[in-house]
């Protein structure tokens, strides 16, 4: 099943098209949600949010102005940021969350060699401006000026946040080649 | 490290990363969020040509003579008996030579006939024939007006002569005088039916006098025959000239232009949003400011006065939009809290975080949408001379829809201006539903100036852009004017 007909099905509603869409794209997407949903919070969520939106709003997808993939995954960057914003309030009582430590442990155990989990988990570290506006510009390639309207926040903020984010990170890894050794 | 290739490799490494999920478990819980398939509307699109089609069905079936039933059915009850036969009950009775009614009889008619008094007014559908004689059905002559009722004079029989002398008026030297009914006055009756108002009761009692449908069975020297149904008349005007009857009409063609100031209001029913910054989730009416619509149409009526229009409508609809919304916006300020570090220590941690903040947002919008629709109508109309009566009902068939809008702030300044050259509506046929009615003066016969209130209704509205859609659900009042011309 090629792309157009994947998506006249969907927008059909047609239940099997539907789910040939989730069994292609949740597990890159689900790549997306990791990066931007808080640790310790089931990125599953995010992602069945989601595709609910892509769904709804899959009529207005024009073939002619973009691909699929990026669309999708545009929407899914703002179902995070849209989902992480309910839950913000946790970070205002000075309450962490408990399984930080679980990706910290695993950067332990693989000391060499990071895989691409093991850089989600990195992400996952970062204090949340600093790793939205990491997403986003370092990853996704937005600008500044974007990420700024996106969060509601200055274009030179958002470069501060930037900039703390690759710093914080760089001491994470420098942590880890020690552990290693 | 460059800080360029520092987030390349970031990117790199995440770019084409798959996380394993389970990807029946995971359709399993999102199925039942996702949105059930529409059944399409397709009621109106179905039902408004049938309505159309009966209507025009009804019109034609009235006005048609060749389908017109001019029976005694079409008379006026006030000209008939009140106490309208029965047709299955119609009773039989036998009398000699003599054609009754349900006049009271003098005695010596009743032992003339030997037919008691309560058999010749048992029923006012009974029907008493002699041999060779005429069958005819019985009518109450008492409901008849005085100056009509030639027919109770004399022996209570009826005659031409006692139905009225201008009522009929036989040929020279035809024998008029107190005869009972036979054959040949009833022809002579028929005959006589011509277009004159001072036949009109006359031209009745001849119609009733039709032997066409009245059956007929022959007993030795008797006939009985019994009126099982009333007699059908030929399918020509009954009484052409008749004042009270309608106008005559003929099917016309006419065109017309129309325009006038109005209201509308509008209603937004859902807001679907995409991007997060947009307004979402709103649900208002705005405030009806005016509006303007103008109309061409293209008329066919009827000989009934069953009308069908079709023309091309443009609608501006200019409406406010007050807005005073508590908001909760969210906004980076600083947060405290602790890390749990992997040797579990716990390190003090302050960062900048999302904070909720409550806010009242204000704002005054001004909408303005231009609508250009395919107006359908069919309706009735009723001509009165001079003056035309009509009203109809119909769809209305978007074509397209532009919208334009500027909003102020708490300031009164431009928050923004924004103009969308080309919001259509979203790959579905919307239709609109509209009402109007129309008294037109034709001084001309041609010509003629008219004054319509309009309303237009659009319950499904859908405007498009790249982030939201807005459903939009508007009601819309005009005061027309216009001008029409008959061909």
């Amino acid at each position: 099943m090629n792309e157009g007909t994947l998506i006249q099905g969907c927008i059909q509603k047609d239940r099997s098209a539907q789910f040939e869409l989730v069994r292609t794209f949740s597990p890159r997407l689900l790549t997306v949600c990791r990066r931007f949903v808080p640790a310790g919070l089931d990125p599953k969520d995010t992602l069945q949010d989601a595709f609910i939106q892509i769904f709804t709003q899959l009529e207005r997808f024009d073939p002619n102005r973009g691909e699929l993939w990026p669309w999708m995954k545009k929407i899914t960057i703002h179902a995070a940021l849209k989902k992480h914003r309910l839950i913000s309030k946790w970070h205002l009582n000075g309450t962490v969350l408990s399984d930080v430590n679980e990706p910290i442990a695993a950067i332990k155990n693989a000391l060499h060699n990071l895989d691409a989990e093991q850089i989600l988990a990195l992400i996952a570290q970062l204090p949340t401006g600093q790793r939205e506006v990491f997403n986003l510009v370092a990853i996704e390639g937005y600008s500044h000026e974007e990420c700024a309207v996106l969060l509601g926040m200055a274009s030179g903020t958002s470069r501060a946040y930037l900039a703390r984010a690759r710093m914080t990170l760089k001491e994470r890894l420098l942590t880890i080649q020690t552990l290693a050794l | 490290m460059n800080q360029e290739p520092f987030d390349s490799s970031w990117r790199d490494r995440l770019d084409q990363h798959e996380t394993p999920i389970n990807t029946d478990l995971f359709w399993t819980g999102l199925e039942p969020h996702l949105p059930k398939p529409e059944k399409k509307r397709r009621f109106g699109l179905i039902w408004w040509p049938l309505a159309f089609g009966f209507l025009v069905a009804i019109g034609y079936y009235t006005m048609n003579p060749a389908t017109k039933t001019d029976s005694v059915d079409a008379l006026p009850e006030s000209r008939l008996s009140p106490s309208k036969p029965k047709q299955p009950e119609a009773s039989m009775a036998i009398v000699p030579d003599q054609l009754n009614t349900n006049l009271s009889p003098q005695p010596a008619e009743q032992s003339d006939s030997g037919t008691s008094p309560s058999e010749s007014t048992a029923s006012s559908s009974a029907m008493v024939l002699t041999k060779n004689s005429v069958p005819a059905a019985s009518a109450n002559l008492e409901t008849i007006p005085p100056g009509d009722q030639g027919a109770r004079k004399g022996n209570n029989t009826i005659t031409p002569a006692s139905i009225g002398p201008l009522a009929i008026s036989p040929p020279k030297g035809h024998e008029v005088a107190d005869q009972p009914v036979e054959g040949k006055v009833s022809n002579e009756a028929r005959n006589l039916n011509v277009g004159n108002k001072n036949d009109v009761h006359a031209t009745r009692q001849q119609l009733l006098m039709q032997p066409a449908s009245i059956g007929r069975l022959t007993l030795g020297e008797l006939v009985v025959a019994s009126a099982f149904r009333l007699p059908s008349v030929p399918s020509q005007p009954v009484i052409p000239d008749m004042p009270s009857s309608p106008k005559k009409k003929h099917q016309a063609w006419s065109v017309d232009f129309q325009t006038g100031p109005g209201i509308s209001s509008q209603g937004y029913k859902d807001v679907t949003e995409l991007a997060t910054t947009l307004i979402s989730n709103r649900k208002a009416t705005e405030s009806p400011l005016e509006s303007w619509s103008t109309a061409m149409h293209g008329r066919w009526t009827s000989k009934s006065g069953a009308f069908m229009q079709v023309g091309v409508a443009h609608t501006r609809m200019n409406s406010r939009l007050d807005w005073n919304n508590k908001a909760e916006t969210n906004r980076w300020g600083l947060a405290n809290g602790f890390i749990l570090e992997a040797n579990g220590t716990m390190t003090p941690w302050e960062d900048s975080a999302w904070i909720v903040y409550n806010e009242v947002r204000e704002v005054r919008h001004y909408n303005r949408i231009d609508i250009l629709d395919i107006p359908m109508a069919v309706g009735y109309q009723w001509d009165m001379n001079e003056w035309c009566l009509d009203g109809a009902l119909g769809i209305l068939l978007n074509l397209s829809q532009s919208a334009k809008g500027r909003s102020l702030g708490l300031d009164g300044l431009p928050a923004y201006w924004a103009s969308t050259p080309s919001l259509t509506y979203a790959k579905r046929l919307d239709l609109g539903y509209l009402a109007q009615a129309r008294l037109t003066w034709k001084p001309s016969g041609s010509w003629g100036v008219f004054v319509q209130p309009l309303i237009q209704f659009r319950p499904s509205g859908h405007v498009d852009n790249d982030e939201t859609g807005y459903n939009i659900r508007s009601w819309s009042g005009f005061l027309q004017f216009g001008t029409a011309y008959s061909f």
